[in-house]
Parts: C-alpha cells; structure tokens; sequence
C-alpha cells in the first residue's frame, strides 16, 4: 500500500484508483501526512461524511457536476452530506429548488443506493439569503422581468424557514441539530439581519442553543457555519471571516468539536485549510470555483482588487485558467480515535494532498497547529537539473496594462514520496554589487494548475523588467514553498547585466 | 609591558601602547611571548602631491621612529602624478625622519619602498594626453618616474634601485616588486621567486611587496594582477604578502588573508576608497545607481597604518590610525609554526570571530523628509535610523556595515521588499570617531503604500517595517532589530 499511497500522492488519482483507495480505507488513512505519523486508525468507519461548500447552484444545468458528487458520496457509502452554505448562487426559490431536486434524485427520500440514510447536513450561506443583492442580481432581471414577480422568489424577501422546508420536507431552524450514526452536528445557517446578527458574522443564541443540547465532552462533534471562523483555518487573512464569537465560545467550552466552514472558497491544495488551536476547523472549499489568497502575483483574489495601486505582473490565474471549472470537496472517514479528511477535485478525479488525519481528543500539542505543522511539513523541492529559463515579454498586468516585463518559466516542484507539492513560489531577484549580494525585488506566484490539484505545466513567473536594476549583474532566484511558507532549495540564473538604462 | 589598552591611550605614549597592546594580544593566545625579533612600521598609497600632503607620511614616520620600527614598508603609490618632484618630497621627508637611514636610537632603519601604478603612469592620469601642449604636461612628462625609474630613484634615495629587489633586514628578507607598465604584475616576479627559492623558503618568513593584491587573496575590486604571482606565491607557504592598491580600509578583517600563503592588505595613507554595494558607497568605476538615496562617503580623514612585530611563533600586526593612534581593529595574531602561517583563513575567522550585536534595547526610528537623492534630485525620503554597534558599546565585535531590509506584509505574505547595505559614517576610522547612529535613506517611491481593506471586523492589510541587522566584514549578521509595522 505504501506504494500505492507513493502513487497517489505523486501522480495524483483518477477516479478509479480513488475509489480503490477508499476502499483501501485504513491502511491507506494510516499513512498520514509527511512527516511522523500523527495516529493510526483504529476499528471500523464509524461514520462517513461528504463534505462542499459553495456550490452556488445557478439553474438545473448547474447542478450536473454537484449530483455526480453525490453520486460519488453515495457510492463511497456517505452517511451525510454537509455543503456549509452558499447554495443558491443569487439566493432565487428556483435555484434552492434545484439544489432540492438534485439531492433527492440521488437520495430519494433521503436515502443512498443501498438504502441507508443519508444525512442533508447543508444549511444557507450569505448568497442563499443576500445574493439577490449582489451585483444588481443580473440573472435575477433576467429570469423574471417583472419586478414583483421577482420579489416573489427572493429568499430573503420571503419566509425562509417554509422555503427550506418545502424544499428538503424537513423542519427549519436558524440552528438545526442532527444525530448521525451517533454523532452530533450542529449546523448554523446564514442569517444577516437578525438582532445581533446585522453584518452577517456571528451566530446569535448558538451558546444558548448548545447549551441545551447535553453533548459528550469526550466525544467530538461536528459544528458547520459559512463564515470561517476568525483568525483559525487559512490564518488571519482570509476573506470573509466571522466577528469571533463563535471561535471564542467553542474556544471557551467546545474544545471537542470540529468546525467546518466555508465562504471563502479557499483551495484544499493549502494545507492551512485544516487549523487547530483551542478547537479544530476546516476551511471547505467551493465546488464551484476557488479563489486564493491575496498577495501573489497570479492569485485570484477578492483582496487583491482592492488593491489597485499595487502592480501585480500577471492576470488572476482563475481568469486565464478557467474560472469556475474545478470542483473541490472532501470525504471524511471518521474512527473510534480519529477522522481521516480526502481532500478532492472531483472534475479531474485528482487528489489534493495527503489526507489530514486528525486524532480524538486532540492531543494537546494539537498536531494541525500552524506553528506544528511548520515543523513537520517538509519543503518541496525542485526536481534534480531543474533550470529557469528567461525571456523578455511584453504582457499585461492584473490590469490590462502592456508591460515590459521578464518570464521565467520552470519545472514545478512536484510532489514525491517524501516532500510535498509546492503551494507557491518565490521569485526574488539579487543584485550583485561588489561584496555583497542583496535582494531588490520579491514577488510570489501560485503554480499554473494550483487550482486543479495538478503539478505538471510548467511554471511561468513574470517579473517586471523595472524589478531587475540597470547596468548592475543580477540573478533571478526561486524558492519552491509549502503551504506553511518554508522554503526549499533554490534555483536562480546566473549573474549577468540584464538591461541598461535608458 | 603590561599595559592595558586605556592606560595605555591615556598614557599617550604611541610606542608603548603599540607595542603592549600586540604583546598583550598574542600573549593572551599563548604566543609571541618570547623576544621580538623585529618590527617593521607599513603604510601604503601616500600618493604625495605636495610638502602640505607629505605631513601625514611624515607623522608616520615619526612614528615608527618612535617606536623602533627596524624598517618601513611601502607597497607602491608613492607620488601620486609619478613626477620626480614629487617622489622628492617623498625622499626628503624620509631622510628628514630617518638622516643616514638611522633612527632616533642610531640603529639602521631599512627603506623597503616599492613603485606603484601612480609612480609608473601617474603623469598620464594627472596631465592625460589630450593635455599634450600644455606647459603642465611637458614639464611632468620630463620628470615622469616611469621613464627613469631607476636613474630617479637612486638620486632621491640614495640606493641601487631594480625592478625586483632583495633586502634582508635582522635576518628576515623582504622582496619587493616594483609595477610594470602595462599589465597589473610585476613582470619577471614568478621567475624571479623561482630563482631564488632555496634563498627564501624556510622556517622562517619572508616578506614579499607588490602593488596590487595577488588575484584570488584579498576580495576587492579595482584591484588584483593577473594571477601569475599568485600561483608562484602558492610555492611558498612561509611568504607573507604586503600589498596596496585597492585602498580598502584596513578596518575590514578580510585585509588579512591566508590560503596557502599570507597576504595582508595595508590601506591608503592618503584616502580610503569605500566598498560598493551600500547606499552610501560607490563602486570606482560604476556609475552611481539611480536609486542611491545617499552620497557616497569620500573618505581622506582616514591615515591608517600597522606595524608588524615578528615573534618566532607568531606575526602581530596592530592597526591603528596614525593621527588618532586609535586603534582600528584587534591586533591580528598569526601564529607562525613549521614554516607557515595558521588559523586566519576567511573560513576559520568566519567560524571564530564574534558577531556584531545591537545592544538590549537597541530601537530603529523612521521619519519622513524631503531630502536629496544621490543625483542632487528633490525626493521624497524616509530615513531608518538606528544605533551604531560598536565593541566599547559593549558589542563583542563592531559592526563592518548593516542589511536594512523593508518587509512587506502583502496580507499573509511576508516578504523582503528591498533590502539595502550601509556603512555607519565613520566605518573607516577608529570606533571612537564614529558615529554613535546610523541612518539609511529610502525613496518613499521605493516601498509599497501601505493599504487597508476593511471587511467586516477584520483588517487586511498592505503594510511594512523596517529589519536592521548589523554585518560583520565575513558577511555573518546579528540579531536584527526592526520597527513595527506601519499601517495605512
């Protein structure tokens, strides 16, 4: 199995060897994540999770890739499917309808192929309930004309509790608790406009509601929101964070429970998804489209518009990549003394990364810790003979702006036996003058087919030629970096004057 | 002879503290605690113009007279327009100083002087040829020492002069090798040494002068031969190499070389050519960066000079600077056994020497100004200042310059915008003549504006500070120090 395991990570699966891994079930769990074991699984599955967030459902058409997702669940032997909100992309009755008419013809009567209950663990997300305002709702004006006819079908303009209940034929709360298979969830759909909740970023009456509910301090269970929950997975600067309070409550008294979120889209290729600190959470992301974190040359980024007066070398990889094509979820095993995360993409059947294999209780050195986790992911590194190659371009800008720019392109440092794929790269460049050697100009690029799970094209890096200075020799330096920003070996040009001065 | 470096400088008595610090220095290694064999005062690149310039060679002199130096080397560069008149200045200052070539005790001092570029070709770069008419010209291009080297040289010193020469002074042979036109080596120098190799190798060292550095030894530009040397040196281990040319600061501890010979790198008398690559320095030759945001630091304050002691198991060299008699660095203690010099390769002092600290406390300031680029140019500028690092500060070693490096926090990703070098202002000169803060400027153009996004509770931000760190002359740097982050 080893070998099978070296195989996945380094080639990725398709479908078909995915499903023999599932079924390969525990061995395959046992091998963590590089580095020391975290924990063996131990006894059988107790529960089976699939897990989306973001699927943004636009019209029936939209919905084929989520259904074959759950096709895959069912196949897989899903107890329960939870999608952390943001079901119906402009938050119209038709779209929910679809999401309804697409779980129940996969789950008829909320049951798999096999006959056993499937648990709908989804609630509302911020488009579910604001999305008839974003964007002046285009497809909203599109669909209905008539404006009262369209006020007719705004969720958030109607009695959202009767429309989840007419469409799922089950009963609707702004907190809804579940048991599956013995495990508790607690799920908290999207509600701006409550007393307490205006923004949209907490969850009023959840520490009332918990305290009702009597659950097992040594058991875990599962909690779900769309907001991440502040300053956890994907760390501090991640779009879209709630106001705090749910981390601080499950912070104060829920050490026990695993927190799942989503809204910010983010890619399950970083490994900073998955944080534990005084809990655990995990960050899903979309099976509609990822987005990236800001900063990066090539990222797609709803921070980085805003930052306009920052010039970033390339267009938002999404754009030029295809925007809207890869479909990223998890399936979670759960053990007696552990849960074993898959993380995804379902378009191409490639996995993601190493499972995430978590262990209960979390032992208190909490072994999904940034700070921990920066001590055991090991770099990825570039292949062996790996060379940068440079040209003089003239492209555009993440603003459409014609530059003079240099591209380097390179191998990926792709995933092996013992190192991880590199999350990103950095480009600096070095100028050598007299006795010393100091950096002018650093950029970060995520890999061409980061968002997909792949590792194969070649990297393309564009640096402005205003980066490198004039008359001076300098080089070109790239480090491969994991998802916790350690760095490996580099590989740079040779020094030599690029350009004069004018 | 047990002075210690403060009552020695406050005794002010230049050959005692000289001579106790050394001793105290190599003593406190376990060597050169036996009978000096000989001292030997070394200056280089006094590029006399005038009897007004010659005053600091003279100081010099005086000097090393006062401390009973057996010989003075110079390793080239003498007249700075390599004119007769000049090297006559040169001449007379040293008999006024030494009459007879004796010093104040009677005993011989051995004149162990050498030409450099300057003496050989200085006339051209003074009066170039473009200048040919002109009464100037003519009448430097009749005294020019390169066409009389030796008829010249043996009317103002009073000796036989040739190309390549031998003189032994206490038993000790020193070598010297005059510049040849053309080429940066001393011509027939790989054959000369080979010629005479059973004459010079041995237990004991001997001391070879040329001009430029030997090419692979001490790392400056502007300076070097073509190599040939160097492979005839590698043939001597017991050689140590006294050499000029660059004008680099004898403060930086690479002046000192050791591979498989020794070669020791003695500054100018006249002015310190800085090291390039700083934001207040320039690399000769290269045209001054656009964004240099400081001027370059011109340095004719700085006189340094050294005298050698030579132990029989161990070289002394002490720097200092003649004016002051500052020191200007730890006395270099080589120890010498089995006819080679030890321990001072770059590698091993990389791994022993001390790295510069700031002190505990120690903070960076940042303000705003609109000041002068390098260019004379209006900029708008933001000055990063921080405290020196210097050893009476407390700090095991002074800093040689410092990496200024802003950071940029582009949401969760931290990373080096700009990093810059600085040398403190006074780098070159005894610890206690320099400053006590050093700044290093930045364009406001050259960092990122810093940038908030407010979404919901939660502040993302484009933000940066500034890192210092203080850096050896190896390269090795201390614990850096650095602002909080500046937000929009």
């Amino acid at each position: 199995m080893k070998n099978l395991f070296a195989r996945y990570i380094r080639d990725g699966m398709n479908r078909r060897s995915f499903l023999k891994g599932s079924f390969a079930g525990v061995t395959m769990a046992s091998v963590p994540s590089f580095g020391r074991p975290i924990v063996e699984p131990r006894g059988p599955v107790r529960l089976k999770l699939g897990v989306l967030s973001d699927i943004h459902i636009t019209d029936w058409e939209a919905t084929g890739p989520f259904r074959a997702v759950l096709r895959e669940f069912d196949s897989w032997g899903a107890d329960g499917v939870m999608v952390c909100g943001d079901l119906a992309d402009y938050g119209v009755i038709p779209q929910l309808e679809c999401v309804a008419r697409a779980w129940f013809e996969v789950f008829p009567d909320g049951k798999g192929r096999d006959g056993r209950p499937v648990a709908n663990l989804m609630h509302y997300g911020d488009h579910d309930t604001r999305g008839s305002t974003y964007r002046r709702c285009k497809p909203c004006v599109k669909m209905f004309p008539d404006e009262e006819e369209m006020k007719k079908v705004i969720i958030r303009l109607n009695d959202r509790k009767a429309i989840w209940e007419k469409c799922f034929h089950e009963p609707w709360s702004p907190i809804v608790h579940k048991r599956v298979k013995g495990y508790d969830f607690v799920l908290s759909h999207f509600t701006q406009g409550e007393k307490g909740n205006e923004r949209g970023d907490n969850t009023p009456g959840l520490e009332k509601f918990m305290a009702g509910l009597d659950l097992d301090p040594n058991r875990p269970f599962f909690h779900s929101q769309h907001r991440v929950y502040r300053n956890t997975a994907c760390g501090p600067y991640v779009w879209g964070q709630e106001d705090g309070t749910t981390g601080a409550l499950f912070a104060a008294k829920f050490p026990n429970v695993i927190a799942f979120c989503g809204h910010a889209h983010q890619c399950a290729v970083n490994d900073q998804c998955v944080w534990q600190g005084a809990f655990s959470a995990i960050e899903v992301p979309s099976l509609r489209y990822c987005v990236t974190l800001g900063g990066r040359e090539n990222g797609f980024s709803l921070f980085d518009r805003e930052t306009r007066h920052i010039v970033r070398t390339m267009p938002e990889m999404a754009v030029g990549e295809g925007y809207d094509f890869t479909r990223q979820g998890y399936f979670v095993s759960v053990y007696d003394n552990c849960m074993v995360v898959k993380r995804h993409e379902f378009k191409y059947g490639v996995s993601l990364g190493p499972d995430w294999v978590i262990p209960f209780p979390a032992p208190g050195d909490r072994p999904y810790a940034f700070e921990t986790r920066r001590k055991v992911v090991p770099a990825p590194q570039f292949p062996v003979g790996a060379v940068i190659t440079v040209k003089e371009v003239r492209a555009k800008d993440r603003l459409g702006e014609m530059r003079e720019m240099y591209e380097l392109t390179f191998p990926p440092a792709a995933s092996t036996a013992s190192t991880p794929r590199a999350n990103e790269y950095e480009v600096r460049v070095e100028l050598q003058a007299c006795d010393v050697v100091k950096t002018v100009a650093t950029r970060r690029f995520y890999p061409m087919d980061y968002i997909y799970g792949a590792e194969k094209k070649q990297v393309v890096c564009r640096m402005l030629k205003s980066d490198v200075p004039a008359d001076l020799p300098s080089r070109f330096i790239v480090n491969p970096m994991n998802s916790y920003y350690t760095r490996g070996r580099p590989i740079m040009t040779d020094f030599e004057v690029r350009r004069k001065e004018a | 002879m047990s002075l210690t470096r403060r009552g020695f400088i406050g005794a002010g008595t230049a050959f005692a503290a000289l001579a106790g610090r050394g001793l105290i220095a190599a003593q406190g290694a376990g060597l050169a605690a036996g009978k000096r064999r000989l001292r030997i005062g070394i200056v280089s690149d006094i590029h006399v113009t005038s009897e007004e310039v010659a005053q600091r060679f003279r100081r010099a002199l005086e000097h090393f007279r006062s401390i009973g130096v057996d010989g003075v080397c110079i390793p080239g560069d003498l007249a700075d327009g390599g004119v007769k008149p000049q090297l006559a200045i040169v001449a007379d200052t040293w008999f006024k100083v030494f009459p007879n070539n004796l010093g104040a005790d009677g005993k011989p001092v051995e004149k162990l002087f050498i030409y450099g570029n300057h003496d050989i070709g200085g006339h051209k770069y003074s009066y170039p040829e473009g200048k040919t008419k002109s009464k100037e010209w003519m009448d430097a291009n009749a005294t020019a020492l390169g066409d009389h080297r030796k008829t010249f040289w043996e009317e103002l010193f009073k000796e036989p002069w040739e190309p390549i020469w031998k003189k032994t002074v206490k038993g000790y042979v020193f070598v010297g090798g005059s510049w040849s036109r053309g080429p940066f080596h001393v011509d027939g120098a790989p054959q000369w040494l080979r010629a005479h190799a059973d004459e010079l190798k041995g237990e004991r060292p001997f001391f070879y002068m040329q001009h430029p550095h030997p090419k692979g030894t001490i790392p400056y530009v502007w300076s070097g031969d073509d190599g040939t040397i160097t492979a005839a040196l590698k043939e001597f281990p017991n050689v140590v190499a006294i050499t000029g040319h660059s004008h680099a600061t004898i403060v930086d501890e690479r002046s000192l070389w050791q591979g498989e010979f020794t070669c020791v790198n003695a500054g100018s008398l006249r002015y310190t050519a800085v090291n390039g690559g700083r934001e207040n320095s320039r690399t000769f030759g290269v045209e001054d960066p656009k964004t240099s945001q400081m001027p370059f630091i011109w340095a004719p304050d700085s006189a340094p000079a050294m005298t050698m002691d030579v132990y029989d198991d161990a070289l002394v060299f002490s720097r200092y600077d003649i004016i002051s008699k500052l020191p200007l660095g730890a006395d270099w203690v080589v120890p010498w056994s089995n006819g080679t010099g030890h321990g001072c390769s770059y590698e091993e002092r990389y791994r022993k020497l001390p790295v510069p600290q700031f002190a505990v406390g120690a903070a960076v300031k940042v303000s705003e100004r609109r000041g002068k680029n390098r260019r004379k140019e209006d900029v708008d500028q933001v000055v990063v200042e921080f405290p020196n690092v210097r050893k009476m500060d407390g700090s095991l070693a002074r800093a040689y310059d410092f990496e200024v490096t802003c950071e940029v926090r582009d949401f969760d990703v931290e990373r080096p915008h700009l990093v810059k070098r600085v040398f403190s202002p006074k780098f070159y000169m005894p610890e206690q003549a320099d400053a006590k803060t050093v700044a290093c400027v930045f364009a406001k153009d050259e960092l990122p504006k810093p940038f908030t996004v407010n979404d919901g509770p939660q502040r993302a931000t484009i933000a940066w500070r500034f890192v210092v760190r203080p850096c050896s002359c190896f390269g090795r740097k201390g614990v850096p120090i650095s602002t909080d982050w500046f937000f929009a």
